[in-house]
């Protein structure tokens, strides 16, 4: 039986803790479930859906890097009908609470139609939008680069469902904060960051890039700096929900990414580095509010943000 | 995740280390082909690293790798003589046993693929036939565990690439020779060129097997998706559809 104390809120959906596995480091759940029952998790955001099924880049997609890795795994996953239609009906039979949808596109209608379709799974809390995806119709720069195409996406999502939209962003922008207020002011629901940062690794035997893929998107510890950064920026300039991650590996870190301004906590390389990374996270949380003389994490969110815990403080 | 003592770590030839981990395990885990994903200080991900044998030693579960000093990783393992190393466990598909029933098997390893098959000679007991093991190494200098294979085999061939062990030749030649032989099954490791030059004489004579195969991984578990290779019968993970596959789901 969970705490009172790990309870938080998003959009209305409540967690038991604030504790979630990021999308395609938790595929949906089975692998872990051998290692410890999954439903201790706050939430779980599911492998990332696109329109059609992918099979995702060649081999290599893993790199490492000092204190974290390289992907570009390139979004493998059976597409948003057999999501909904089969994965997440198997995965209803071992996890008893709501999901959280994770969904990527390369075009606004992939996008709108992948939404439509998650939208029908009762299953799903959530839809979290990953615009970190070059647009192939814009000549490949990614929807989350530009606060006019974030928007745009934003908006078309939220037109064809009725659950909470909280929009992914990308890190590998100038200024995350603007792409975060074009969001809000489209009509998100809540905000997702960060994703992962644009990285290079080379084989030096081989003379050329480790991955297939050229680069791959680094995550692990060496992002938990730059995540906070961003997750405290945004959190200053907005009220939204924010769902924080990049790096985390301990109950400590939940803290700090909640201190910065996240009402809820990703986790995701460290989940493949140790199975177990979720539940000693989820059980050292209450030590660790004790530890840091917080009452629960719902007084944690953002009490190391002065901007905007005097607005919340106001509305209290 | 699971701590394994570390009792011997020696080197056995050229770059190359035998180690041997304990665990609390009161029975063996492991069956030919799967693997260990061992954490090493100072290094983010875990290193994939073959059985060679697994056996009960005064009550507890003893289980043998033997690894190749490839890079930094490997070798900042190669140094440690004792204590804690941190291991997921029980990973990966193993060789199927039961395709040796009857059968002339012939185990082909090169270099680094070597390990997996000790534990499947040993494992293999009487079920085929005949068995014959076919090793090839690049020198002498990199040779390691062949005498121990003469213990458990009919017939040891070996090869390096500089003939200053066994024969100058490529191992699949040594392994094609056999091929004339009724009823062969291979089951083999090692390097993708020997593995993809081993596969098209297996198809000429028509001969079946089962390879064992490699790709970077990042949590040898199944669940990044990181060693997604496309086979005939679809996606398939290498640490956990995989490492062994039959040829006949080979795409190559």
């Amino acid at each position: 039986m969970s705490s009172e104390r790990l309870k938080t809120n998003l959009s209305g959906f409540i967690l038991d803790n604030p504790i979630i596995p990021a999308s395609g480091t938790f595929g949906f759940g089975y692998e872990f479930n051998d290692y410890y029952d999954i439903n201790i998790l706050g939430s779980i955001s599911i492998k990332g859906t696109t329109i059609q099924e992918r099979f995702g880049n060649p081999c290599p997609r893993i790199a490492e890097t000092a204190s974290g890795l390289l992907n570009a795994v390139g979004l493998q996953n059976p597409g948003a009908r057999a999501v909904v239609e089969e994965e997440l009906k198997k995965l209803a039979k071992i996890y008893r609470k709501k999901v959280i949808a994770n969904i990527s596109g390369f075009s606004l209608e992939d996008y709108v139609e992948a939404s439509k379709i998650l939208n029908q799974a009762e299953e799903v809390a959530i839809l979290e939008i990953n615009i970190s995806c070059p647009n192939v119709h814009g000549g490949g720069l990614s929807f989350g680069t530009s606060s006019k195409l974030a928007a745009e996406v934003t908006e078309s999502v939220k037109k064809v469902t009725t659950k909470p939209v909280y929009m992914k962003l990308s890190p590998n922008v100038t200024d995350i904060v603007s792409i975060a207020k074009a969001c809000e002011a489209a009509g998100a629901d809540g905000i997702s960051l960060i994703n992962t940062l644009m990285g290079l690794r080379l084989d030096l035997r081989k003379r050329k890039p480790i991955l297939a893929n050229r680069t791959g998107g680094l995550s692990g510890p060496a992002i938990f700096p730059l995540a906070l950064r961003m997750i405290y920026d945004v959190r200053t300039k907005t009220d939204l929900p924010i769902i924080g991650m990049g790096g985390v590996s301990s109950a400590d870190d939940a803290i700090e990414i909640l201190m910065a301004g996240a009402n809820a906590v990703q986790v995701g390389a460290a989940n493949l580095i140790n199975p177990l990374a979720c539940k000693e996270i989820i059980e050292n949380l209450e030590k660790a509010l004790d530890k840091y003389n917080l009452s629960s994490v719902e007084e944690t969110i953002g009490i190391a943000n002065p901007e905007y815990l005097k607005r919340k403080n106001n509305r209290a | 995740m699971r701590q394994y003592r570390l009792l011997r770590n020696e080197l056995i030839a050229k770059d190359t280390y035998d180690c041997l981990l304990e665990s609390d395990r009161d029975c063996l885990l492991h069956l030919p082909g799967q693997f260990l994903a061992v954490k090493i200080d100072g290094f983010y991900l875990r290193r994939p690293i073959s059985i060679c044998e697994e056996f009960m030693c005064e009550g507890k579960c003893c289980t043998r790798l033997i690894y190749k000093v490839f890079g930094a990783g490997t070798e900042t393992l190669s140094r440690l003589q004792s204590g804690q190393v941190d291991i997921i466990d029980g990973l990966g598909r193993s060789f199927s046993l039961e395709s040796a029933n009857d059968k002339n098997v012939i185990l082909l390893g090169g270099g680094v693929g070597v390990p997996p098959l000790y534990y499947l000679a040993k494992e293999l007991g009487e079920r085929a036939k005949s068995l014959t093991i076919c090793l090839g190494f690049k020198t002498a200098e990199e040779a390691f565990l062949y005498q121990e294979f003469e213990r458990l085999a009919d017939e040891v061939l070996l090869s390096t690439d500089d003939g200053s062990l066994g024969e100058k030749a490529v191992v699949t030649e040594l392994a094609e020779r056999e091929f004339k032989r009724k009823d062969i099954f291979v089951y083999s490791c090692g390097p993708l060129p020997m593995l993809k030059d081993l596969k098209r004489r297996m198809d000429l004579h028509h001969i079946d097997g089962e390879f064992s195969l490699e790709e970077r991984m990042g949590c040898g578990f199944g669940a990044c998706m990181g060693c997604t290779h496309k086979m005939k019968t679809g996606k398939k993970r290498i640490c956990k559809e995989g490492p062994i596959f039959s040829l006949a789901d080979l795409n190559w």
